[in-house]
């Protein structure tokens, strides 16, 4: 069976996760969903390989898996987000995404299909709640340390990610019948995925990195 | 569902997010502008506060320097020639004695030393301002130049007196004594006009003007010399920092009018 490359940045991801555990105080409560999360993340990248190798259809799977991960990331941009109406809102799009999400697989797009439509609408709704929390990261009175920023680095990697991979995904369903397309497929996603799952080690590690300067200063 | 309306919501959708990308860097540049904006008005607000505050330090080190030299000379200087002037009104000196002449010339060197440095004292003094009120010690600051023979004095004070808050009095008197060393030391004048002018709605006005060469303000103002303009844009400040309004009016060869309006009891 063979991992995507990608797997085993994510695999590094999870356990810098872990260190926002090791001070409860200091760390924020949307960092603590993380692990439980990217431990979600790689079992569902594992098993769907392994479905890959045993030659089972894994779409359905990536399905609700996708789904599910729109949602997580919603919600924890809920979460770092100031404007409580802001909040309110997200938290309303989250359920009403979820719903919409569920009643494509099941009846529009079907299970077998990759759900490109509401895939689409995840990576809109996901970059319309990072510029948001971007504006009003930018319009704070105080200045804030970008770089010791981990709400920053993860909304950053999100808005990379879902940019760039709207076109593929969100039009898997043609590109699957072009060879050449759907064989740098792969290699374009995994670039991207490193890149995500590498932004978020960044937004583990750096609170870490901030913590030891404070407590050695 | 059919292919094609899924290509166009994906379109769509791809629309919505290329426009959402545009707005956002729009909206940060906008932003980010904005900020720059107000960090540059912040920083000039700030450097303005500072220049204040320096020369509002600047100035009360300088009064004080003044209250410790004037408390010098008089306790000090003033004493011992007193003491001199005593002694030599006491010496037993008859009219025929040969040193009579030269001890009687020097009391009066003396009694004009003891003079001059009493009026030095008054003019150096803060409290004295504070004390008889600024009409009287710009009196007194006239009548010393006056004394000099040199220069005619007009002095005049219109309206009904009201009192001006200590520390501006005491900065608009060395404003004042700033303009007559100025016109001593450059006009060649031959008539100072002093006018003071208490209006009805609290305005206080000094006139200072002399028919003496003149000079070109813009020039002056402009002067990129550490020396020239030193003493005119002192004023400048000075009447900055207690929020009066300075004009000054000269050309050359037709005399120098500068008019100083405070509102001391608006900040």
């Amino acid at each position: 069976m063979k991992l995507p490359p990608y797997t085993y940045v994510l695999a590094l991801s999870l356990i810098a996760s872990f260190s926002v555990y090791y001070k409860p105080k200091d760390s924020a409560f949307y960092l603590k969903l993380f692990p439980p999360f990217l431990l979600g993340t790689s079992i569902v990248e594992l098993l769907g390989s392994y479905l890959r190798y045993i030659g089972v259809y894994n779409v359905s799977l990536y399905n609700f898996f996708t789904t599910f991960e729109f949602c997580f990331y919603l919600l924890i941009i809920s979460l770092v987000i100031i404007n409580s109406t802001a909040k309110k809102i997200i938290t309303a799009i989250i359920l009403l995404y979820a719903v919409t999400a569920i009643v494509n697989i099941f009846f529009i797009q079907k299970m077998q299909t990759f759900h490109t439509v509401t895939y689409a609408l995840g990576c809109l709704l996901v970059v319309g709640a990072c510029i948001y929390y971007f504006l009003e990261l930018f319009r704070l009175p105080k200045s804030v340390k970008l770089v010791n920023n981990p709400a920053f680095w993860i909304c950053s990697g999100l808005l990379f990610f879902y940019c760039c991979s709207f076109p593929l995904y969100g039009l898997i369903n043609y590109w699957i019948n072009i060879k050449l397309i759907i064989r740098n497929f792969e290699n374009i996603v995994t670039i991207l995925n490193i890149f995500l799952y590498s932004l978020f080690t960044i937004a583990f590690l750096c609170i870490r990195t901030r913590k030891y300067t404070s407590s050695s200063s | 569902m059919h292919q094609n309306p899924e290509i166009y919501f994906i379109i769509i959708i791809g629309v919505i997010l290329g426009l959402l990308l545009v707005g956002f860097i729009v909206s940060i540049l906008f932003l980010y502008q904005r900020r720059q904006h107000r960090q540059e008005q912040e920083i000039i607000l700030m450097k303005d506060k500072y220049e204040r505050e320096a020369l509002r330090s600047q100035l009360e080190i300088q009064e004080n320097t003044f209250r410790t030299i004037a408390q010098e000379l008089h306790d000090n200087i003033g004493q011992m020639l007193s003491v001199v002037k005593l002694t030599l009104s006491a010496l037993p000196l008859e009219k025929e004695h040969k040193a009579y002449d030269l001890a009687k010339h020097s009391q009066e060197v003396l009694n004009k030393a003891i003079y001059d440095l009493s009026d030095l004292t008054k003019s150096l003094h803060s409290d004295r301002i504070t004390d008889v009120g600024i009409i009287e010690s710009m009196r007194f600051e006239l009548a010393s130049v006056k004394k000099t023979g040199l220069i005619e004095v007009q002095f005049s004070v219109n309206g009904e007196e009201f009192p001006l808050p200590e520390q501006k009095a005491i900065v608009l008197f060395r404003m004042f004594q700033e303009m007559l060393n100025n016109i001593l030391k450059h006009s060649r004048a031959r008539q100072i006009t002093v006018r003071l002018s208490y209006q009805d709605d609290d305005t206080f006005v000094l006139e200072v003007e002399d028919n003496g060469a003149g000079f070109n303000v813009t020039e002056k103002q402009q002067s990129v010399s550490s020396s020239r303009g030193v003493g005119l844009k002192s004023m400048f400040n000075r009447a900055q920092l207690i929020g009066a309004t300075i004009n000054i009016n000269s050309e050359a060869g037709k005399g120098t009018k500068i008019l100083v309006k405070l509102s001391p009891y608006q900040d």
